[in-house]
């Protein structure tokens, strides 16, 4: 079979739609809202029909992601009346989920995937930067002061979540904000194995509170950079902890 | 609602504002249904609560389902600690993905993960603290639609007192199909922008949906006093503006 050339220009055009399957993805993305926190142990998942709609696939496609999903022990299926799928949080926390993605990654793309959320962090603070209005900066001022205050990793984390999507929201781009929505989802995940403890939380307040500063001084270039430079921390520290684990 | 007009006013600026008006027009004759409704179930006496909340869906859904609506969002936002039952509660209603009405159903515990904390919003804000209509956006709705938003609000009223606000929703999307075709045929550089000077639409290139204007302070031209000579047009009482670039 002969691979046909379409040249640069055209390649994009013809590159296959989606690597993963869709069920796969189904699967990740409940994965990830559950090692988020997003569904806590016992909440009752939408029915299949439900489920179906909500991402834009067919009950087949829903029903092979919850049996992997089983396979794992995410849900568990209770028959009859009262019935349905209901999440089961591991054992020992739902961070064990992130740990297991992450074991399974390689550093190359980790690097990857730091890349790809610094340029959409970067891009959102320089636009954020541009088309700020007074209410915006003082929305982000209160969620850089809602993650000061935060005291335990989980409320550490979502209060960073919460700030980060203040940025992309002043940025006035749904379409960033949505990016930055699904970086979370799939990075953020990872990144907070990492962070948490008192000394990253400081580093990440001082690095939010520079974001505000240029944000709010109109200052495109230094929001890009400081944006960029707390993903690039962030991916580091990340990938040092990764490799500290044991293989 | 009558727009303002100053004598020197251009047809083709006056066809702008006209057109602005009538969005805003549309989205309040839905917020003034809501809060009349609202204010005549609280008034028939007892302690408010959700139940008390019956014909709200039946309302919105007669102009978030019409298709022809440029509404596809609307509801009752009760004040904090009002109802006697839920004290943060949302009686609102989208258009989904099959046109319809739906109930938007969201977090409303404080403790609980994603809790919607609407008592810092503009929406919510500006009505409760001024007791005036408001026009909220262009916003990244990331709280409700999850899209590109203009949110129109006014307090509701029961006995004097601050029960809440009745909304609507217009997408951007909608307001740029609204606004685009008096604006294409103004012949002069146009944009439609809001109290901040952001721009909700234009006819030019340079002035994109989402920016700030940078030819003028439009906060500091707001004022009347300070309107004069400065091209920017206030549309009635609201913070909308037309602007001459």
């Amino acid at each position: 079979m002969a691979i046909q050339f379409y040249g640069r220009a055209t390649a994009a055009v013809f590159a296959p739609l989606e690597s993963t399957s869709r069920s796969a993805r189904v699967a990740r993305r409940l994965t990830d809202a559950i090692a988020l926190g997003l569904l806590p142990d016992g909440e009752q998942l939408p029915g299949e029909a439900d489920l179906a709609q909500q991402f834009g696939v067919s009950t087949v496609t829903i029903r092979e992601a919850l049996s992997v999903l089983r396979g794992e022990g995410l849900i568990e299926t209770r028959r009859g009346r009262g019935g349905g799928s209901f999440v089961r949080e591991p054992a020992d926390g739902p961070a064990v989920l992130a740990k297991r993605r992450l074991a399974a990654v390689s550093v190359l793309e980790l690097r990857d995937l730091g890349d790809l959320y610094a340029a959409i962090a970067g891009s959102a603070a320089a636009l954020a930067a541009r088309r700020n209005d007074v209410e915006d900066v003082r929305q982000l001022r209160r969620a850089a002061a809602q993650l000061a205050d935060a005291q335990k990793p989980d409320a550490r984390r979502r209060a960073e979540a919460q700030f980060h999507i203040q940025v992309a929201v002043a940025a006035q781009s749904a379409r960033l904000y949505h990016e930055e929505v699904a970086m979370q989802a799939e990075f953020g995940t990872l990144l907070w194995l990492a962070f948490g403890d008192d000394d990253s939380h400081e580093q990440m307040v001082t690095s939010c509170d520079a974001v505000v500063d240029a944000i709010e001084a109109r200052d495109e270039g230094a929001a890009r950079r400081t944006a960029e430079q707390r993903v690039a921390d962030a991916t580091a520290r990340l990938i040092d902890y990764h490799l500290a684990q044991e293989p | 609602m009558t727009a303002t007009r100053t004598p020197a006013l251009a047809p083709e600026v006056e066809k702008v504002v006209d057109a602005v008006a009538a969005m805003a027009g549309a989205a309040f004759e839905v917020v003034d249904a809501i809060s009349a409704l609202v204010q005549a179930r609280f008034a028939s006496g007892g302690a408010p609560s959700r139940g008390t909340l019956g014909g709200v869906d039946e309302l919105c859904a007669g102009y978030v389902g019409d298709p022809d609506h440029p509404v596809r969002g609307a509801g009752y936002v009760a004040a904090v600690g009002y109802l006697a039952d839920e004290p943060w509660w949302l009686e609102w209603f989208t258009q989904g993905e099959d046109g319809r009405s739906h109930r938007m159903v969201c977090q409303t515990d404080p403790d609980g993960v994603g809790f919607f904390d609407y008592e810092f919003l503009t929406w919510y804000v500006v009505p409760r603290d001024t007791g005036r209509r408001h026009v909220t956006g262009p916003y990244i709705d990331y709280l409700c639609t999850d899209d590109y938003n203009m949110t129109y609000t006014a307090p509701v009223l029961v006995d004097g007192r601050f029960a809440g606000v009745a909304g609507a929703d217009i997408g951007v999307q909608t307001a740029e199909k609204l606004l685009l075709p008096t604006l294409r045929v103004a012949g002069r550089p146009l944009a439609v922008v809001n109290e901040q000077g952001r721009i909700v639409a234009s006819n030019s290139g340079r002035h994109l949906c989402g920016d700030l204007v940078t030819e003028l302070d439009v906060p500091g031209a707001w004022p009347a006093s300070a309107r004069a000579a400065s091209g920017l047009h206030v549309v009635g009482e609201l913070p909308l503006a037309v602007l001459e670039l």
